[in-house]
Formats: structure tokens, C-alpha cells, sequence
């Protein structure tokens, strides 16, 4: 038996979020104001719909004139690693009209300087170049604002020092993060995410999508022992998803080593801590083109199991989403995406892979609320735009022929 | 016969080991590795009617026997043998006999062919063939028994190839037959015989034919399945050697490896070019002591890797290449600076100087990680310059190579799983006006349609490839 809601039971919840809009007040988490908007396509219709968004949620001018914005993006997995033939873009990568239109109108509402973040896998280039081997002309993002910049903050690169951000409630598996300095010589942080299903952790939005951030020189599976290594050699899989190892000697080191050495457990926890270090001033999802059944294309032809070829499509739900706060947005996008928010652990999209909720724990430590009747949702009706990731993937995954 | 014409006709020949008879049961039994049934088909392979039904109709043209290690049974096996040795000359195939480290033919004239490991090939000799001894046998490697291969540093599977021994030994011995022994394992896939043979003739080697003892108990026995996999090996062999002029062309890309390829320098520079292919990064060689005559037309970036400064000339045409836009990298013992030095991340294993148009990076460490050098060569290049990409396929080599006038080319695709890949998609960034993908054993060639990219390259989306095939380019 599946937990999900039900459509009816859905829709009722979803005309039910419009309708409410609590108060803020200081000893609760804060209220976050999330819109939605269909967009069907990255062509002309891109920079209208997300500049009405941005209106909806109040102007960016209000929060970027003049300041230095670090815009984080996906770019999970290899260069290398599609999804048959789709391009990285139209599955799991932030989409680069999206980064674009995202940089022009961060230009537009009077932001000093915009960089792009992320964290390119086993990689030291620069993210310009990381982003060429994928076919893309960075260029074209470089020149959608003035002063856009970019950097693979997978390891030091540009910076002098790692920067080393808190977490402001103690932390459940590390108290705080060594950091490229980027995510601290910002004045804005926006978290550019793709609308995922996640074979670890349920959903992987714009929350989870701030797990990136962690370089790979110290969180990295071929992280230095004693010191950051000067490349990232690897992923994040054995610090950060199953704690085989610690992070380099020179950061911040567990508080439990006791503690499980689940993804479950552990991605949701170290996401939310990060979250909570490193503030998620936007959060903007692009669901105009992903995929179903997981965040990235296995790394090897050999792994595309039967079982992951009736779950990994290529689709088109035609969906934005943006908000103020992250876990609010995250809340909304998993509604649009046909789960309940308010799920845990004992409910999909968590329980079949065994993880706890994200937005619960950061709910949990006062990021926000996951409730999105006590959100402030605004713009299309969730209903209108709602993608049922699970019914989508089961329908084409009966279609697969081995 | 000429020597020339010997020649010729010996780099054409297509060997095949050929275990049988009593000296070949001696050698096994000192290693302790013969049993009775294998002996049973070391004694059925000296039958001359086997040889005339297993090479009838394929490029088989040559095999290889034990003819004497100083033993008791040398002189048996030579009687043995001769029942062989008159059919084959009758059939036109030419018996090559393993004495010491050479292999002699023995139903033909012709020199005798060094058969060395790779540290003691005499580069210099007289022979139109030298023999590799020591090949590998190419696959993924994989984890203990189990499905799952093992990850190199470039989080690629990691592959076993003889790629890059074959492209060192066709820089030595440029003109000559390459021969590779490589022995397959016991149990080896189906296709891992053809793999082994295209994995070496891509790279300008000719594999020794060699089957594991159960296939040759099944082919001695007439079994169907052991019949089905020799005929697809050799009417792979029959492909190769038909579509031979693609595999003859140069090796083609915008990377270019400077080296005298030997002694100190060797090792660094193998170890580079084994890591390059993962990072699809075609390259071409050049040889130190012809490299100042060498066109470096459509190189974007240089690759000096010698201990050793080169001579003035030398120095002053790489520096030439690097002042009108290109990028010269090179050894820690490059002499003297020139340029304006850049300020370059930490991790770089070049310490970087601005030159002209384009920039001189000189390896900060005389011994570097090769896999840090093969990751910054790329970096540095940059990825606009780069000719190919592979999406998907990760257990897959290509090679690139193009005809003298640059109108054709071909991107040999080699699959190291033997399991055909999905979605694999080959970007190109030269423009060609056609592109077809051919597969052995058939000639029908499969019309690829270019996809075009943002970025102005354009895509091929390729259909699965088992473990071979080539996409012809037409410009």
C-alpha cells in the first residue's frame, strides 16, 4: 500500500493552500512565500514567467540591487553520464536557459555581481569549461547579465581559504562546514535546483541540491586525510552518504561517530545543517524538463539494470517554482510532483528508500515550515500544474519492452 | 624474392598460435599446467585436416608452434609437426616456429622475428616484424569475480588495453609489423577474442591469435558453439583487414605528444598516453628526432615530455607554436622561462607563462601524476578545442584518426565490457558531411545523422555497439 495522497484527497489539500496564509511571527519558523507557473518550454516564454514569479515574491530588486549573488546550480554526476541520449540539461542538470534567464534578471533587478556555484565532479576545471564538455556555450550565460562569474567549487580554486560556516543549532553530524569561500563572500545565495525524485533521500529539490557545496577536496571520497586535497578526486559517498571516512583532519569532524552510517539518515541531515549554515535566500526548482525515478544517470552502461529502465524517463512536466524560503518551496514542489509534504519516514517518497525527510528535519530546525497551508502560495493553482512523478513512471515503465 | 617484397608480404601475414604436439605438453607440464584432456588437444591439433577446416575462408594466413626450447621433445615435435608444416605449405600458410626468443617461419623464407617482452624489443633490428610478448588481455577490469568493475581515477571504469604499449611501440618501429601476444584468460566471453584482436589492430598492433584451452577442445571436437564464436572472431579479422585503410590512417587530433618515447622519458609518457583515451582526448605522436620537420597543422596544444631540453631549433619552433596561439606544455627540465608568468591554481601541475597568443606551461614536478598531467593537458587545451566527446559509453576507447588529405576520417569505437552500451552518442566538433557506422562481421553500414550542438559541434546518437565499431567520416 502506498501512502501517497490521492488525487482527490490532493486537490483538496492543494485548494486548501491558497486559502491560507498564517501569520510570521518570531518564535516560529518562518513563513515562506512560494509561487508556481507553468512553463512549458526554455524558449521566449522563460524570462517573462520567471520574472512574473519573482514579482509575485516580492521584486529582486529588493534583495540582490547592489549585493554579490552566488547562484547554485546541479550539476550532478560526470559530464559524461546521460540518460540514453537526453542531454544533461533536459534531465538532471539545471538547465542553462534556466541559469541564464536566472542571471539576466538577477542583472536586470540591479545585482553587483552573480556567480555561478557548483561543485563539477572529479573535476578542477573551471566550471566554464566543466559546462563546455557538456556542449553548452557558457558564454551565453556570461553574457545574459553583466558581471557573471564562475566557480567549481569542488575545491579552492579562486579562493585564499576555505571558508568555515556554523551550524547555528549544533548540528546532528557536523557542527560545521569548510567551504569555498564563494558561499561566504556572498550576499544573496540562491539555490537554482532541478524537480527530482532522489534514490537516497525521496525528493532532491532546491534543499538538497544545497549538499553540493560541500568540496570535494575535503568531503570528497579521495579527500586529503590530514589537509584538503588540492583536486577532487570522487563523490561524496563515503564522508558524507555512509561516513566510512571522515572529512580532512583540518575540518570540522563528526559529533557522533556512533551515529547511523545510512543515506537516509545522513543526506538529509548534513543538507539541512547546510541549509541552515548557509541560508538559501531563493530557492527556484526548474521542473520544465527532468526525469523520473532518480537524480542522475548511473556511472556505468553496465549499471542500467531493468529495473532502473523502468523507472528513469525523460519528462516534461512544464512546471517553475520559486520561493523565499526553501523549505516552503521544496513543500510546494513535492505536491507538484504528487507526494504529500508532509510525509516521514513511514511514507513515499521516504519509506521505500528507507530515508527521513529533508523538510522534516528542516522544519525541525525552525528552516522553515513544510505545511504549505501555512505557506504563502501564490500563482498557479498546484492542482493545474501537478505531475505525478510515480503514476508517470509506473505508466512508462509498463511500456518497456527488455 | 626481395627483401622489400618479403617484407611486404610478412606485415600482412595474420598469425595465430597454434599449441600442439609433444614439446608444447613438455613446456605445460614443467609449468604444471597440462592434464590429460589438454594434452588429448594439444596431440588432435597437430591434425592437418583441423587447420584446413578452421582457417579455410579466414585471413588466417600464418600460426605460430613451439618448434624448440632445448628440450628432449624438441626433436619429436618436429616429427610430429611435419604432417602440419606439409599442409599448411599446400594451403599457402606460413608456419612460424617459437625458438628462444625468436620465431622463425619454417614452410616459407624469411628472417627470423624477435619475440620479446616489450623492455627488450630490438627496435633497430633488420626484421619487417617484431613481437610483443607481453600484452594484456584487454577487458574492464572488474572486482574480485563479481559483474562490477573497478573505478579508476578518472571514475571511469578502469580498462585493460594494449592501446597505449602499441602506440609507444609504433613510434619506435614505425615501418615494422607489430605483433602482440596477449593470452586470454580461462573461460574468456565470446567476444572477448574479437576485443582482443580489434583492441590491437586500432592501435597498429596484430594480435596472436590465441584460444583458451576449451575452445580449442571444442573447435578440435566440432562443437557448435566453439564453431560460432571462431567464426565470429574471424569474420571480424575478415572486416578488419577489409576496411584496413581506415585503420591506416594517421592518428589524428588537436593534442600532440613530443618525446624520443624511450629510457627515462618512457615511462611518464605511456602512463599519459593510457590515461588520454579516458579522457577522450585523441592525440597524435610525434618522434623528438623528427618533431622539427613535423607539420603541427590543427594542433592546439603540445605536449614536450622529455627530461631532456630540446635542441634550439626545436625549442624555437614549439615556442613559435605557442607565441601564434598555442598551448606548449612541458617538462619540468624545459630551460629558461619565457613570457609573462600567470598566476595558476594550486592544483595545477603546470606553472604557467602568457606567450604571444597563447601560453608555455612547464610541469611543476620532473615526476608528475600522470593522471593529474592527462586532466591539466586537457584543462589547459581547453575544451572548446577538443575533437571528440563520448556521452555514455564508459567502458569505451575511441581512437581518431584521419586520411593524409584530412577528407575522411574514422572514430574506432572500441567496447572494453563486450556489452553493448545504451545512449551512447558521439559529439564531433570538425564538420563532416556524412557519417556512417560500420560493425563486423557485416559491410552494411548504418547512415549516423549529425545532431547539432549549441556550442556548434554536432552529435552522432550511435546504435549499440558490442565491441567494435568504426564511424567513417566524410568531410
Amino acid at each position: 500500500m502506498t501512502n501517497r495522497l490521492d488525487r482527490r484527497e490532493f486537490l483538496a489539500g492543494a485548494a486548501g493552500v491558497l486559502a491560507v496564509r498564517p501569520q510570521n511571527s518570531e518564535a516560529n519558523p518562518p513563513v515562506g512565500r512560494v509561487t508556481v507557473a507553468p512553463c512549458k518550454s526554455y524558449g521566449s516564454e522563460l524570462v517573462p514567467t520567471l520574472e512574473r514569479m519573482f514579482d509575485q515574491l516580492g521584486g529582486l530588486g529588493r534583495l540582490v540591487k547592489g549585493k554579490t549573488v552566488a547562484v547554485k546550480v546541479n550539476f550532478i554526476g560526470n559530464s559524461w553520464n546521460r540518460l540514453d541520449h537526453h542531454g544533461v540539461e533536459d534531465t538532471f542538470w539545471t538547465h542553462p536557459r534556466m541559469i541564464g534567464a536566472t542571471a539576466h534578471l538577477l542583472g536586470k533587478a540591479g545585482a553587483r555581481r552573480i556567480r555561478v556555484v557548483e561543485g563539477a565532479r572529479s573535476s578542477a576545471e573551471p566550471l566554464e569549461e566543466f559546462m563546455m564538455s557538456v556542449n553548452w556555450r557558457p558564454e551565453d550565460i556570461r553574457g545574459a547579465a553583466a558581471n557573471v562569474g564562475f566557480e567549481n567549487t569542488n575545491l579552492l580554486g579562486t579562493g585564499k581559504r576555505y571558508s568555515r560556516l556554523k551550524v547555528p543549532f549544533g548540528g546532528w553530524v557536523f557542527p560545521a562546514y569548510d567551504l569555498n569561500p564563494a558561499y561566504e563572500d556572498c550576499d544573496v545565495f540562491i539555490s537554482l535546483a532541478k524537480l527530482k525524485e532522489h534514490n537516497g533521500t525521496g525528493v532532491t529539490l532546491s534543499m538538497k541540491n544545497v549538499y553540493g557545496i560541500t568540496p570535494a577536496t575535503i568531503y570528497g571520497d579521495g579527500a586529503g586525510i590530514d589537509e584538503p586535497s588540492l583536486r577532487p578526486i570522487g563523490g561524496r559517498g563515503a564522508v558524507c552518504h555512509q561516513g566510512k571516512r571522515g572529512p580532512s583532519k583540518s575540518a570540522p569532524q563528526e559529533l557522533d561517530p556512533a551515529s547511523p552510517r545510512t543515506t537516509g539518515y545522513r543526506v538529509p541531515r548534513i543538507t539541512v545543517e547546510l541549509c541552515a549554515a548557509r541560508p538559501v535566500d531563493v530557492a527556484i526548482i526548474d521542473g520544465i524538463h527532468t526525469v523520473t525515478g532518480g537524480e542522475v544517470a548511473p556511472y556505468y552502461d553496465r549499471a542500467y539494470s531493468p529495473a532502473l529502465r523502468r523507472r528513469m524517463f525523460a519528462v516534461k512536466p512544464g512546471v517553475l517554482i520559486a520561493g523565499t524560503n526553501c523549505v516552503a518551496t521544496d513543500a510546494v514542489a513535492m505536491a507538484v510532483m504528487g507526494f504529500d509534504p508532509m510525509a516521514g519516514s513511514d511514507r513515499e517518497p521516504f519509506q521505500g528508500v528507507k530515508s527521513d525527510s529533508t523538510l522534516q528535519l528542516g522544519e525541525r530546525a525552525g528552516l522553515g515550515i513544510r505545511d504549505p497551508g501555512r505557506n504563502d502560495v501564490v500563482g498557479t493553482p498546484i492542482s493545474q500544474v501537478m505531475f505525478d512523478f510515480v503514476a508517470v513512471r509506473e505508466k512508462l515503465g509498463r511500456q518497456v519492452i527488455d | 624474392m626481395s627483401v622489400e617484397s618479403l617484407m611486404g608480404d610478412i606485415r600482412q601475414w595474420v598469425p595465430m598460435r597454434w599449441p600442439a604436439g609433444p614439446l608444447e605438453a613438455a613446456l605445460r607440464g614443467r609449468a604444471g599446467a597440462v592434464t590429460p584432456p589438454d594434452a588429448e588437444v594439444l596431440q588432435k591439433w597437430l591434425d592437418p585436416a583441423l587447420l584446413v577446416s578452421l582457417i579455410k575462408d579466414t585471413p588466417v594466413n600464418c600460426v605460430v608452434v613451439s618448434w624448440a626450447a632445448g628440450l628432449p621433445e624438441d626433436r619429436q615435435q618436429r616429427v610430429s609437426l611435419r604432417p602440419l608444416l606439409e599442409k599448411a605449405r599446400e594451403c599457402g600458410v606460413t608456419v612460424v616456429g617459437l625458438a628462444g626468443g625468436e620465431a622463425r617461419p619454417l614452410t616459407t623464407e624469411g628472417p627470423a622475428i624477435p619475440w620479446t617482452r616489450m623492455a627488450d624489443v630490438p627496435w633497430h633490428t633488420s626484421s619487417a616484424v617484431l613481437a610483443i610478448a607481453d600484452g594484456v588481455w584487454p577487458q574492464v577490469q572488474t572486482q574480485g569475480g563479481s559483474e562490477a568493475a573497478v573505478a579508476g581515477p578518472t571514475t571511469l571504469p578502469w580498462v585493460e588495453s594494449n592501446g597505449a604499449l602499441l602506440t609507444l611501440a609504433r613510434v619506435k618501429a614505425r615501418d615494422k609489423g607489430l605483433w602482440l601476444a596477449a593470452e586470454p584468460p580461462k573461460k574468456p566471453a565470446g567476444d572477448g577474442y574479437i576485443l582482443a584482436a580489434v583492441d590491437a589492430e586500432v592501435h597498429g598492433g596484430r594480435w596472436v591469435i590465441s584460444l583458451d584451452d576449451e575452445l580449442r577442445a571444442g573447435l578440435a571436437a566440432g562443437n557448435a558453439d566453439a564453431l560460432t564464436v571462431w567464426k565470429r572472431m574471424s569474420g571480424t579479422l575478415a572486416f578488419l583487414k577489409r576496411h584496413g585503410e581506415m585503420i591506416a590512417y594517421p592518428a589524428a587530433g588537436p593534442l600532440a605528444l613530443i618525446s624520443d618515447f624511450s629510457g627515462a622519458n618512457e615511462e611518464l609518457v605511456h602512463e599519459v598516453m593510457n590515461l588520454l583515451p579516458r579522457r577522450r582526448l585523441p592525440f597524435r605522436t610525434i618522434e623528438r628526432s623528427g618533431a622539427l620537420s613535423a607539420p603541427l597543422d590543427g594542433v592546439k596544444a603540445v605536449f614536450f615530455a622529455d627530461r631532456q631540453p630540446p635542441e634550439a631549433e626545436l625549442r624555437k619552433k614549439l615556442l613559435g607554436f605557442a607565441r601564434s596561439g598555442g598551448v606548449l606544455l612541458a617538462h619540468a627540465a624545459w630551460p629558461g622561462t619565457e613570457g609573462t608568468p600567470v598566476e595558476a591554481p594550486a592544483h595545477l601541475a603546470f606553472r604557467l607563462h602568457r606567450l604571444g597568443r597563447g601560453m608555455l606551461g612547464v610541469a611543476r614536478e620532473s615526476s608528475p601524476d600522470p593522471y593529474e598531467l592527462a586532466c591539466d593537458i586537457q584543462a589547459l587545451m581547453g575544451r572548446g578545442n577538443e575533437a571528440l566527446r563520448l556521452f555514455n559509453g564508459t567502458s569505451m576507447n575511441c581512437v581518431y584518426k584521419a586520411s593524409g588529405d584530412g577528407r575522411k576520417a574514422a572514430v574506432h569505437i572500441v567496447n572494453y565490457s563486450c556489452k553493448a552500451g545504451l545512449g551512447v552518442s558521439l559529439y564531433l566538433r570538425g564538420r563532416y558531411r556524412s557519417a556512417r557506422l560500420l560493425s563486423p562481421p557485416a559491410d552494411s553500414a548504418v547512415p549516423l545523422q549529425f545532431v547539432p550542438q549549441p556550442d556548434r559541434g554536432s552529435e552522432l546518437k550511435l546504435p549499440p555497439i558490442d565491441v567494435y565499431g568504426v564511424v567513417a567520416l566524410e568531410g
